[in-house]
C-alpha cells in the first residue's frame, strides 16, 4: 500500500538555509546539505530545497548543493524556486534532482509543462501552485514571483489544466495560512484534490501534527510539505509519522 | 567487478552509479556507458531508467547500444538489472507514446497503471511495500521494507518471471527475474537503506 509521504523542505538562498534549522548534532545549521542529510537519517521520505534567491549567480550555487546533496542522500528530491525554463530544469537534473517544480513559468507559458513532461517524462515535472483566497470563499487566486505577484488565474482551473498537460504532482500552497500555523486550508486542498488525478502536496500552515493528518484524511493529499515544524526541533519526524499511523494512515516507519 | 550502467541520454544517472558504489564498496568499479565499446570489459550491467519507453529504446539504439546489450546479457549472460523505464523495456512491447517493441526478454507488456477506483492517483509515486511471491538472492534480507516508486505505467503479463508484487488499486510486478537478468520497477537508488541492501544483492548475484 502506498503510503502518505512527510517531506521537510529547506528554503535556501545563496547556498545557505534561510529559515534555520535546529537538530542536535548538526555543527552548521546553515549548510543545506548537512541538513540533507540528519532529515535522510531521521525518516524524511522526500526532501525539498526552494531556491529564494533567483538570480544567476545563485542558480550555480544552488546546482552544486544539489549535487552534493544527491551525493551524500539515497532518497527522492525536488528542486524549485526560479526556474524558467528546459535549461534549467534539465540542469538541475542532471546535478541530481529528481522532480523541479515550476511555479512563475508555466503560468506565464502553460506549454512549458508539455515540453517538460514529453523530454523528461510527468513524473519529474511538478507544478508548484501559490494560491490566494478570492473574497467571498470557494475560489483561489493563482500568485507568481515569489508570492509577489497576481496572475489573475484561478488556481483550481490551471492545476486541472497542469495535469492535463502532464504535470505529474501538484505542490499546492497556500498563501493565506503559509506561516500562520493554523493548519492547512483543507478547502483549497479538497478544491483541487477533487479535480486532478495526480497526488497533491499539501503546503502552508501546518502548526500541529494533527494538521498533517487533516491534510491527507480531510484534504485528499498525498503528501504533507513541512517547514518550521521540523526545523526549530519542535517535532521530529518520526513523530509526526506515528501521530499519522494512530490515525489510521499508512505511513513510512 | 565491472559495473557497466548504461548511459542512452536519460539524465540523471549519477545517483544510479553513486548507489551502486555505496553499496558495492571498493570491489565495485561502476562506470557509465555511452557507447558499445564501453561493455566489452563489463562483468554486469545495469540500465536505469528515468524515461519513457520509447526515449529509452531510442537512446540504447542510437548511442548503437541496443546489440551491444543483447550481447552481452543473452550472448555473454552477464547478471543485468533494469530499473524503472529499464525494466519495463524488457518486456515484448510498451504503449506509452504509442506501440513499441521491447528487448522481449520478458513475456508480457508495459501498460498503463489503471487501479480499480480513481481514489488511487497516478502517477503512482512515492513509497510501497513489496509481496513476494517466492525467496531469491536479490531479495535477500529483506522483508516489509518499503520502496520509491515513480511510474504510470506497468509491466504486465510477466508470469512466473515475477518475483514481488505491489498493490495500488490491484497489484502489478514490482519486481521481474529470469535467468541472469531482472528488473525493479523502484527505484533502489532512491530507496534508502533498502534500496542499497538490494543493489547489494544484486552486486553478489551469480545467477
Amino acid at each position: 500500500m502506498l503510503k502518505a509521504r512527510v517531506i521537510p523542505c529547506l528554503d535556501v538562498q545563496g547556498g545557505r538555509v534561510v529559515k534555520g534549522v535546529q537538530f542536535r548534532n548538526l555543527r552548521d545549521a546553515g549548510d543545506p546539505v548537512l541538513a540533507a542529510e540528519a532529515y535522510d537519517a531521521a525518516g524524511a521520505d522526500e526532501l525539498c530545497f526552494l531556491d529564494i534567491a533567483a538570480s544567476h549567480e545563485a542558480r550555480r550555487t544552488m546546482l552544486d548543493v544539489v549535487r552534493r546533496t544527491a551525493e551524500a542522500c539515497f532518497m527522492p528530491l525536488t528542486v524549485g524556486g526560479g526556474v524558467g525554463g528546459l535549461d534549467d530544469m534539465e540542469a538541475l537534473l542532471r546535478a541530481g534532482a529528481d522532480k523541479v517544480a515550476m511555479n512563475s513559468a508555466i503560468v506565464r507559458d502553460p506549454s512549458l509543462i508539455d515540453e517538460a513532461a514529453a523530454r523528461f517524462g510527468s513524473q519529474c515535472v511538478v507544478a508548484a501552485l501559490d494560491a490566494k483566497g478570492l473574497g467571498g470563499g470557494g475560489s483561489w487566486e493563482l500568485f507568481t514571483h515569489g508570492g509577489r505577484r497576481r496572475s489573475g488565474v484561478d488556481a483550481v482551473r490551471f492545476a486541472e489544466e497542469a495535469v492535463a498537460r502532464g504535470a505529474g504532482e501538484i505542490l499546492l500552497t497556500s498563501m493565506d495560512r503559509d506561516g500562520t500555523r493554523a493548519g492547512f486550508e483543507i478547502p483549497l486542498l479538497r478544491a483541487v484534490s477533487g479535480v486532478v488525478s495526480v497526488p497533491v502536496i499539501a503546503s502552508g500552515g501546518a502548526g500541529r501534527l494533527d494538521h498533517l493528518v487533516e491534510a491527507v484524511c480531510d484534504g485528499g493529499a498525498s503528501a504533507v510539505l513541512v517547514a518550521s515544524l521540523f526545523h526549530f526541533g519542535e517535532f521530529r519526524i518520526d513523530e509526526a509519522k506515528a501521530r499519522m499511523r494512530e490515525a489510521g494512515l499508512p505511513v513510512r516507519l | 567487478m565491472k559495473l557497466a550502467i548504461l548511459d542512452y541520454g536519460s539524465g540523471n544517472l549519477h545517483s544510479v552509479a553513486r548507489a551502486c558504489q555505496k553499496a558495492g564498496g571498493a570491489g565495485v568499479k561502476a562506470r557509465l556507458a555511452d557507447n558499445p565499446d564501453l561493455l566489452k570489459d563489463a562483468s554486469r550491467l545495469l540500465l536505469p531508467g528515468v524515461c519513457s519507453f520509447k526515449a529509452a529504446m531510442a537512446g540504447l539504439e542510437r548511442r548503437g547500444l541496443l546489440e551491444a546489450l543483447r550481447e552481452a546479457v543473452m550472448g555473454r549472460a552477464l547478471p543485468f538489472l533494469g530499473i524503472c523505464a529499464g525494466m519495463q523495456i524488457m518486456a515484448e512491447e510498451g504503449e506509452e507514446h504509442g506501440r513499441h517493441r521491447g528487448l522481449g526478454w520478458i513475456s508480457g507488456r508495459a501498460s498503463p497503471l489503471s487501479p480499480k477506483d480513481s481514489s488511487f492517483r497516478i502517477p503512482h509515486m512515492g513509497w510501497n511495500s513489496l509481496r513476494l511471491r517466492r525467496p531469491h538472492c536479490l531479495t535477500e534480507g529483506l522483508s516489509g521494507e518499503d520502496f520509491y516508486f515513480a511510474h504510470s505505467y506497468r509491466l504486465e503479463g510477466a508470469g512466473e518471471a515475477v518475483l514481488a508484487e505491489s498493490d495500488h488499486g490491484g497489484f502489478f510486478a514490482a519486481l521481474v527475474a529470469r535467468d541472469n537478468m531482472a528488473g525493479a520497477q523502484f527505484h533502489p537508488e532512491k530507496s534508502q537503506k533498502a534500496g542499497l541492501r538490494f543493489l547489494e544483492n544484486f552486486l553478489r548475484w551469480n545467477p
